[in-house]
């Protein structure tokens, strides 16, 4: 995993619970915690790392994880603004993940091994994302869709009808935009 | 309430922190720097492979001009043959010539001898047998025709010294500087290395306009030249006219050359100047003509252009920039 993803979490944990709590995380994992951005680092580490943050805080590993993605959206768009141009809405930004944003990261790193995703445009304001990694993080793409959402100042809502966590051979992730300042219960077609 | 214990507890984190970081930034800039080695490695060896390709299309340029030259010494050796063959005769009838002048030289001095020693019968003898011979030896025309054949031997080597001329032009290596040239010279030096794949069957109109120079590599615009004559000539089945016009407009040349012969179907005229794209016959043509060609006038700063008609003809269109001394003027 790229080590962009680590110096987030690094970021995340100490932005929220200081900066001894990301030091004790480390002892806890038994982890140096020498990451830096553009180097690769094992999965394993940050399964160790997100095992020890569940532990301190009592919060599921999976819901960790969502947190994160929505936290890790807006530091991308701080570091890569070219990936967020003005007047862009979390539909066309989703989007691009596949296209665009994964491209110009294999350019990065030739090394990344990034998720795949497929689209789906059922309606104007309806995206289905199929997910496949062999890492099986959705929970990070919904958090990322979380994020998308909250940075574009859009309402989203979305479900997965399909999912590795169930059995299937990839994730499906349905999304129904609502636009900027609608309620999650008005004008929903998204059922 | 902050005791000694939780400070140092707090200093431990810190320092921990620190040499974290310190470590992180230290991996970033080995990173960095294997980043640079590898760009500055991909730079030499794209820079190298940029280099060898500029010296396989400079062969490519040469092999090219080489096939063509190869294809068309066929026609040139007949262009040289021909004016070798009465040049050939013109001296051995020359040679004949000489023998009678000779004789006649040789009794005119035996008159003189005559006269000076006084013996007149010798001497009318002798002139008798000069009338004689002059009369049978026609030497009032052999003496015009001697002046025929040697304007006429003069021209033919002169033709040969034209054809081998204009041959140097196209084989010489592009290794010399380029030149102010006018393109009308280079026309018609390269209308004698083709004038046989031309002759038999084209009228060549050429209206050859007052052009400014174009600073060129000469041998190379001959070559683009030959070969959009030659393709002229092929596109003209029967009878037909290949078309040369020079003109200028203002900061370029502008070389016309036209035939009204089958022209090119509209699926082709975008692989033209592809590489090895051709649809002559096996052994008629490299392919590559036309994309040398492109790329000789590219360099040249210049543009060539196409527009065709099925069954009504071909226009090629070569502009190039004025010679930057001529523009200045």
């Amino acid at each position: 995993m790229k080590g962009i993803v680590f110096t987030c979490l690094n970021e995340m944990v100490e932005d929220t619970f200081g900066v001894a709590a990301w030091d004790d995380m480390l002892g806890q994992a038994h982890l140096d915690g020498v990451y830096t951005a553009a180097d690769t680092y094992a999965d394993a580490e940050m399964l160790a790392l997100v095992g020890a943050m569940s532990d301190r805080t009592g919060t599921a590993p999976a819901d960790l994880i969502r947190e994160f993605g929505k936290y890790m959206l807006p530091k991308m768009a701080e570091q890569y603004p070219v990936f967020f141009p003005p007047g862009m809405v979390a539909r066309q930004f989703l989007l691009s993940v596949h296209d665009i944003i994964h491209v110009e990261v294999k350019k990065l790193f030739p090394d990344a091994e990034l998720p795949t995703f497929q689209y789906e445009m059922p309606a104007d304001d309806q995206l289905v994302m199929v997910y496949r990694s062999r890492r099986q993080l959705c929970v990070l793409a919904e958090g990322l869709i979380e994020g998308a959402a909250a940075y574009f100042g859009e309402q989203l809502r979305y479900k997965q009808s399909q999912c590795y966590h169930q059995g299937d051979d990839h994730c499906r992730i349905e999304i129904c935009f609502m636009g900027p300042g609608t309620r999650g219960d008005e004008n929903d077609n998204c059922q | 309430m902050t005791t000694a214990s939780n400070i140092h507890a707090d200093s431990d984190v810190l320092t921990r922190t620190l040499r974290r970081e310190r470590a992180a930034r230290k991996r970033a800039e080995q990173l960095l720097e294997d980043k640079s080695r590898e760009l500055y490695q991909a730079q030499d060896e794209l820079r190298k492979q940029y280099d060898s390709l500029a010296e396989t299309q400079l062969q490519l340029v040469q092999s090219e001009k080489m096939a063509s030259v190869g294809q068309l010494s066929a026609g040139i050796a007949h262009e040289i043959n021909n004016p070798i063959g009465f040049v050939t005769s013109n001296v051995s009838t020359l040679a004949d010539y000489v023998d009678v002048l000779s004789d006649l030289v040789q009794r005119y001095d035996r008159v003189v001898q005559a006269v000076a020693q006084g013996d007149a019968n010798a001497s009318s003898q002798e002139l008798e047998e000069i009338a004689r011979i002059r009369e049978a030896e026609e030497i009032d025309y052999l003496l015009g025709d001697c002046r025929k054949l040697l304007d006429e031997s003069l021209d033919g080597l002169r033709r040969v010294r034209e054809i081998v001329q204009s041959l140097k032009s196209f084989v010489r290596l592009e290794q010399e500087a380029d030149q102010d040239v006018d393109l009308r010279d280079g026309i018609e030096a390269t209308l004698r290395v083709v004038w046989n794949e031309l002759k038999y069957k084209c009228t060549v109109d050429k209206q050859l306009h007052a052009i400014p120079h174009v600073r060129c590599h000469p041998g190379e615009i001959n070559q683009v030249f030959m070969n959009l004559l030659v393709n002229a000539g092929q596109a003209i089945d029967k009878q037909g006219t290949v078309r040369i016009t020079t003109s200028s407009t203002e900061a370029h040349v502008v070389v016309s050359i036209s035939d009204d012969g089958c022209g090119i179907p509209e699926e082709n005229l975008s692989k033209l100047f592809t590489p090895f794209f051709t649809t002559k016959p096996v052994g008629s043509g490299t392919g590559l003509g036309l994309s040398v060609s492109y790329g000789i006038v590219e360099k040249h700063g210049g543009t060539i252009e196409v527009s065709s008609t099925v069954g009504e003809g071909t226009t090629f269109i070569v502009k190039l920039p004025i010679s930057p001394t001529m523009s200045a003027e």
